[in-house]
């Protein structure tokens, strides 16, 4: 800021600018061409191998259609994907619902695995950004495996599970909470998808 | 809506504190709090850069890089953007707040390297693509979050008396464990929710 | 510093320990407190940290005669975001669990300090090879904190180290020094007792 600069000097200041940027843009832009598939590909496994741990007896699963009456029942979009899952016959087990709720932070990703009955099979939690040693322990299988077998609706509570509701991990009620919304959603989303699709 | 709003402006402020539970801009955290008044100067000026910053960003992100598909050039357009700025309200300060101008000294530029403003924006796109309020709210409030921390950090470093401190943990060692006992505080909010 | 004949062995060393960008500059904090919750971690960030410094020292000090004098902070972070986004996109694709476990610090790594506290300060005015040789010791002098902060750390509040458990089933872990105070205590006492250690040495000297 010195002096005024003369205007072959801002030309050539901005020549030289440009190139740099416009070479580093040509090399991210091909960068980004050789990794997004790969980086595609990896979320389609991490999600596969989710909703195979959910639904172990399903071979394959097709994404199945949002239909509004989905979509309302969750009044912020927290229901993010909905697949019936098929066994090697094609006959329909189960369904597969993932939804993103929020704990004590936005953006707990859950698979929920729900099976011909209408109870949940298994849960996975595939990304979320709770506090490790509290809300972390969501992911922990001791934690997940409170809601196998249990029908809609799931309830939290503090003094223990029973039949009908799950224990909360301690320290962490929101996180609780909101697993246990994903994972009710995902029962009424499938109660639509299988005895609607079904009867 | 309006419970969602509150709700950003209370995790972006006090649960969610960027400094204090995020660990977002330390640097100027720990650099400029050693008095109430720099750090009330450098918070307004962050304050005022990140509001921009999230507006700006947003705009280009909506309008730029997602219709042609340039989103990896995200962290690259942001940075441009909040060093654009940073230029832009130093130049600004200089001609009309010499005196707070002097006072902030070399901290103002490293407002482009303090990560607390790239990583407002970043979040901002990651959890409020599509809403500009909410983006604006969370930039402003974080900035605020921000501010409240420094300040709180300020007043204690003010009143303490480093004397009967060892030599060796005199300065930066005895800032980081006082923000430590700050952060265990600010654990308290965590308790803090909104209906859901 | 400037006159100093510089070797490559002492640039190198002078990033380890000399000027060690954590410990002796206290540059780069926020990764450094944020990341250090498990040692993967701490070496993921460290490492991709490193791979940055290298290129991007590398690069700056090869166009350094070229990029004008007053725009050349705007080349620099320029030429830095290209780096770290270059490593996000490798670390999406090939390294996804710890590129999710770091999450917004990637990207962050542009702002960190110590990348372009050392291209203005050293891969500006010397060569290609020293300045890639000064990257590789400054991130490697980062990589080296990071791994004693966060291996303090797991140890005391996961009670494991790179994820295997050391303790845990009897006593419970302080699982409060994986979250942000432990960040702050940890990284305080180490300072100061490095202090410490640096004025008995003068002292003895």
């Amino acid at each position: 800021m010195k002096e005024k600069m003369n205007v072959g000097d801002m030309i050539k200041t901005g020549v030289i600018l440009f190139v740099i940027t416009a070479v580093l843009a040509a090399l991210l832009g091909f960068v980004n061409g050789k990794t997004a598939p790969i980086i595609e590909q990896n979320d389609l496994i991490k999600k596969q191998d989710a909703m195979r741990a959910v639904l172990p007896d399903a071979a394959d699963f097709t994404e199945a259609e949002m239909t509004d009456e989905i979509a309302a029942l969750s009044g912020s979009d927290e229901i993010k994907e909905v697949y019936t899952a098929l066994d090697e016959s094609g006959e329909v087990v189960g369904a597969c619902v993932i939804t993103e709720t929020s704990g004590y932070d936005i953006g707990i990703n859950t698979v929920t695995g729900i099976d011909a009955e209408l109870s949940v099979s298994g849960v996975e939690i595939t990304s979320m950004k709770e506090t490790p040693g509290l809300g972390a322990k969501a992911s922990d299988k001791s934690f997940r495996d409170q809601y196998k077998g249990k029908k809609y609706e799931i309830g939290v509570s503090k003094t223990g599970a029973d039949d009908t509701s799950i224990a909360a991990i301690s320290g962490a009620t929101k996180t609780s909470n909101g697993v246990t919304r994903g994972v009710n959603l995902a029962l009424k989303t499938a109660e639509i998808l299988l005895k609607g699709g079904n009867k | 809506m309006a419970l969602q709003i509150v709700s950003i402006m209370l995790s972006a402020l006090l649960t969610e504190n960027f400094v204090m539970v995020k660990f977002l801009g330390i640097c100027p955290f720990l650099g400029v709090s050693k008095k109430v008044e720099t750090s009330i100067g450098m918070g307004m000026a962050v304050t005022f850069v990140m509001a921009l910053a999230s507006a700006f960003t947003w705009i280009v992100n909506k309008a730029l890089l997602i219709p042609f598909g340039l989103v990896y050039l995200q962290t690259i357009a942001f940075i441009l953007i909040i060093a654009g700025l940073v230029q832009f309200v130093e130049m600004f300060m200089k001609k009309s707040m010499p005196a707070l101008y002097s006072a902030l000294g070399i901290y103002l530029p490293l407002i482009t390297t303090n990560c607390a403003v790239l990583g407002v924006t970043l979040l901002n796109v990651q959890n409020y693509p599509d809403s500009f309020l909410f983006t604006l709210l969370y930039g402003v409030f974080a900035a605020l979050g921000f501010t409240l921390a420094m300040l709180l950090m300020a007043g204690i470093r003010e009143a303490l008396d480093e004397e009967s401190i060892p030599a060796s943990f005199r300065g930066f060692p005895t800032a980081l464990l006082t923000a430590g006992l700050m952060a265990i505080a600010f654990m308290g909010f965590s308790g803090f929710s909104l209906g859901g | 510093m400037a006159n100093e004949k510089k070797t490559a062995a002492s640039v190198f060393l002078n990033g380890i320990v000399t000027e060690n960008p954590t410990f002796m500059q206290l540059l780069g904090m926020c990764p450094t407190l944020a990341v250090t919750t498990s040692l993967q971690n701490g070496v993921g960030m460290g490492l991709s940290a490193t791979a940055v410094l290298i290129c991007s020292n590398f690069l700056i000090s090869l166009l350094r005669k070229i990029i004008p004098e007053k725009v050349r902070i705007a080349a620099y972070i320029v030429i830095i975001a290209a780096f770290v986004t270059i490593i996000d996109m490798l670390l999406k694709a090939f390294l996804p669990d710890l590129a999710s476990s770091l999450g917004l610090f990637i990207p962050l790594i542009v702002v960190n300090c110590i990348i372009l506290a050392r291209a203005e300060a050293f891969a500006s005015k010397n060569n290609p090879a020293l300045s890639a040789i000064d990257g590789l010791g400054m991130g490697l002098g980062f990589t080296g904190a990071l791994c004693i902060i966060s291996a303090i750390r797991e140890f005391l509040g996961a009670g494991s180290v790179w994820g295997i458990a050391i303790y845990g089933t009897h006593i419970k872990p302080a699982s409060i020094m994986i979250m942000a105070p432990g960040g702050f205590i940890v990284l305080g006492l180490l300072v100061g007792t490095i202090n410490f250690i640096v004025s008995k040495k003068k002292k003895g000297e």
